[in-house]
């Protein structure tokens, strides 16, 4: 590196340069040493998962390359009767799609009212709303069953959409952050044309905040998708399978006839592909979500 | 609902009131001009979250407190009659509730060896290094997938018998290669480097984030005072950092002691193998899990006997949180 120095007469400083280049070469070295490792011990597993679903179905020794490879795994998957995954799949797009839409919608207007309107109880509700960010959930399920079966709710997927429809407190924080820096100006024009609370928020707000809404949306679709204590409760008795769930039973179905083990990897990959796709379609809107929640600003 | 699982913030206190601040600075001049029916749409608009959780958490935890002390058939409300503090002598003598916190304990050793992960490949990313960005992607996918699917996966990696895992170790020299599924000792371990796996994604995106808003000045100063890189870690990097280590620690301590999912799915992917109901000897048998398996089983006390089993693993959470905040002052610092 020939960049000229403030003191040209003093080799000791040119000497250290050297030296530093030669350390961050090595640096670099080790650190896509242990990239490239990270990234083996991250594809590895689905390699594993791929293989073994084109296993023929009388050999239940693992192999990297299946010697003979066979749909016939896929083929019973989609095809089956009792275990369809394409019916799991519309099931949990039907129970998920909706209840996030609406989800969406409810946590973008609170956001709505907490950063652009002003009225007297705002400040505690918002508090009120971001503690019970810190109730772990878990704990809650399986209390709460009771009160689904008092509903009459239990063993239907109502526990799964209706909840979910009145917004989550994660998403109002992360709207409220992101309403915040659009121009008051903006709100006020919509209301001096007359527009109402709820049309200003429409017309106004959600269109400037696209990629937060498909960033919100996709997590809490992610979360939808892969959900499986709520399927577990609630679903297990009904003939309604989410497809997370639907993975978990599938060997059992084939347990002992088939090789099942290609059967259960086969579900896995066609599970995990519409979900990775949309990762990675998705993922700068995904990850603005979800640091906005966790980095202290 | 269970879609929060993972939202859960530990320094809500704190959160809420820088926010409190974020969410008045945006009022404009008072100007009244709206006047009452602003407030009464922001009233509704504002709390309409808040009715969810008052329907589906307050009222289902109000349930669930009075029936602890009653006993019911089944689901049955009508059922219900009062018998005093019967399911909480059962829930504290309960040795396999107490026992399912340690594997808890257990699991969040996993949380804690995702957060170094995270940490060491953050770091390594935050260097500017070339295509460090797709490596940030890659090191991202487990996370976005099932639970259902990842066990599927470490199942067939850790099967005895034609499992790559043994057959791994066995080229390696090693003889006779832990049996995953049926040995005690073994088992929980099996779940925690399935958890393992998943855990660093979530954990590198917060770090490189943190990492990203260290101030460069800072930095330079540093480097005008002649410090070391190992100095300048220790003495800017980390402390700037810190309270986002802080977070991802105390959710692996919540998601560690509230591990469900994968120990429920392995110990029925294994149940061909042993007799316990949460793999050999129980070993499996995490504390969410127990509670299930208790909600399921009227002779365990069923529901009533759950509820109060639930409400002691909250508290026994609160206070390892507690905990963990307490020491947080020995090396988290807020000045950055």
């Amino acid at each position: 590196m020939a960049s000229p120095s403030a003191f040209p007469q003093d080799g000791k400083k040119r000497k250290n340069r050297v030296k530093e280049d030669t350390g961050s070469i090595v640096f670099k070295i080790v650190a896509y040493i242990l990239l490239v490792f990270g990234l083996v011990l991250v594809v590895v597993p689905f390699f594993i998962i791929v293989s073994t679903s084109l296993q023929d179905r009388n050999v239940n020794v693992f192999a990297w390359w299946p010697e003979k490879s066979g749909w016939d795994a896929y083929e019973l998957v989609f095809t089956s009767d009792r275990s369809n995954i394409l019916v799991g799949f519309l099931n949990t797009m039907w129970i998920v799609v909706p209840s996030m839409l609406v989800s969406l919608f409810v946590s973008g207007l609170a956001a709505f009212a907490y950063a652009k309107l002003h009225f007297r109880a705002k400040n505690i509700l918002y508090a009120i709303t971001i503690a019970t960010m810190s109730i772990p959930g878990t704990v809650l399920m399986m209390p709460s069953y009771l009160w689904y079966s008092i509903l009459g709710w239990a063993q239907s997927p109502l526990p799964l959409i209706i909840p979910g429809c009145f917004g989550s407190a994660a998403a109002v924080f992360f709207f409220t952050q992101y309403f915040s820096g659009i121009p008051q100006s903006l709100v006020e024009a919509g209301q001096m044309d007359g527009m109402s609370f709820l049309r200003c928020y429409i017309t106004v707000m959600i269109p400037l905040a696209v990629p937060a809404f498909v960033g919100q949306g996709i997590l809490a679709f992610v979360g939808g998708y892969n959900d499986y204590m709520g399927p577990l409760l609630y679903l297990s008795r009904t003939d309604i399978k989410t497809l997370a769930f639907m993975l978990v039973e599938l060997q059992s179905y084939y347990g002992a006839q088939k090789n099942s083990d290609a059967i259960s990897c086969a579900g896995a990959v066609v599970a995990l592909i519409p979900i990775i796709a949309l990762y990675l379609a998705g993922h700068k809107f995904f990850v603005g979500g979800l640091t906005a929640g966790g980095v202290k600003e | 609902m269970s879609r929060d699982k993972t939202a859960v913030i530990p320094s809500a206190g704190e959160r809420a009131q820088a926010e409190r601040s974020a969410a008045t600075r945006s009022r404009p001049p008072k100007k009244r001009r709206y006047g009452w029916k602003e407030e009464v749409y922001g009233t509704v608009f504002a709390s309409l979250p808040l009715v969810g959780f008052l329907l589906f958490s307050v009222v289902p935890v109000g349930i669930a407190i009075a029936t602890m002390f009653c006993d019911m058939d089944g689901m049955n409300i009508s059922t219900i009659r009062w018998n005093g503090f019967a399911n909480f002598g059962k829930a504290f003598s309960d040795v396999a509730f107490w026992r399912s916190l340690l594997v808890g304990l257990e699991m969040t050793v996993a949380h804690i060896v995702g957060l170094i992960v995270s940490i060491v490949v953050a770091a390594i990313l935050s260097q500017k290094i070339k295509g460090g960005k797709l490596f940030t992607i890659f090191f991202f996918i487990p996370y976005v997938c099932s639970s259902a699917a990842i066990s599927i996966m470490w199942v067939q990696i850790f099967k005895p018998a034609g499992g790559v895992l043994n057959s791994l170790l066995q080229g390696l020299g090693v003889e006779t290669p832990p049996d995953w599924f049926r040995d005690a000792t073994w088992f929980p371990w099996m779940l925690v480097v399935t958890i393992a796996w998943k855990a660093p994604g979530y954990g590198i995106l917060m770090v490189q984030a943190a990492l990203a808003n260290v101030n460069e000045s800072i930095y330079e100063a540093a480097k005008m005072d002649g410090a070391s890189k190992f100095r300048q870690f220790f003495s800017v990097t980390f402390p700037a950092i810190s309270p986002t280590l802080f977070f991802l620690l105390a959710m692996g301590l919540l998601n560690g002691l509230q591990t469900f999912d994968i120990a429920q799915i392995f110990a029925q992917k294994t149940s061909g193998y042993v007799t316990g109901s949460a793999g050999p000897g129980d070993a499996g048998l995490t504390s969410v899990f127990h509670i299930y398996n208790t909600m399921n089983n009227p002779g365990a006390g069923g529901m009533p006997v759950a509820s109060v089993l639930s409400l002691l693993l909250f508290v026994v959470i609160s206070l390892v949180l507690a905990v963990n905040k307490r020491l947080s002052k020995l090396w988290v610092s807020y000045d950055y």
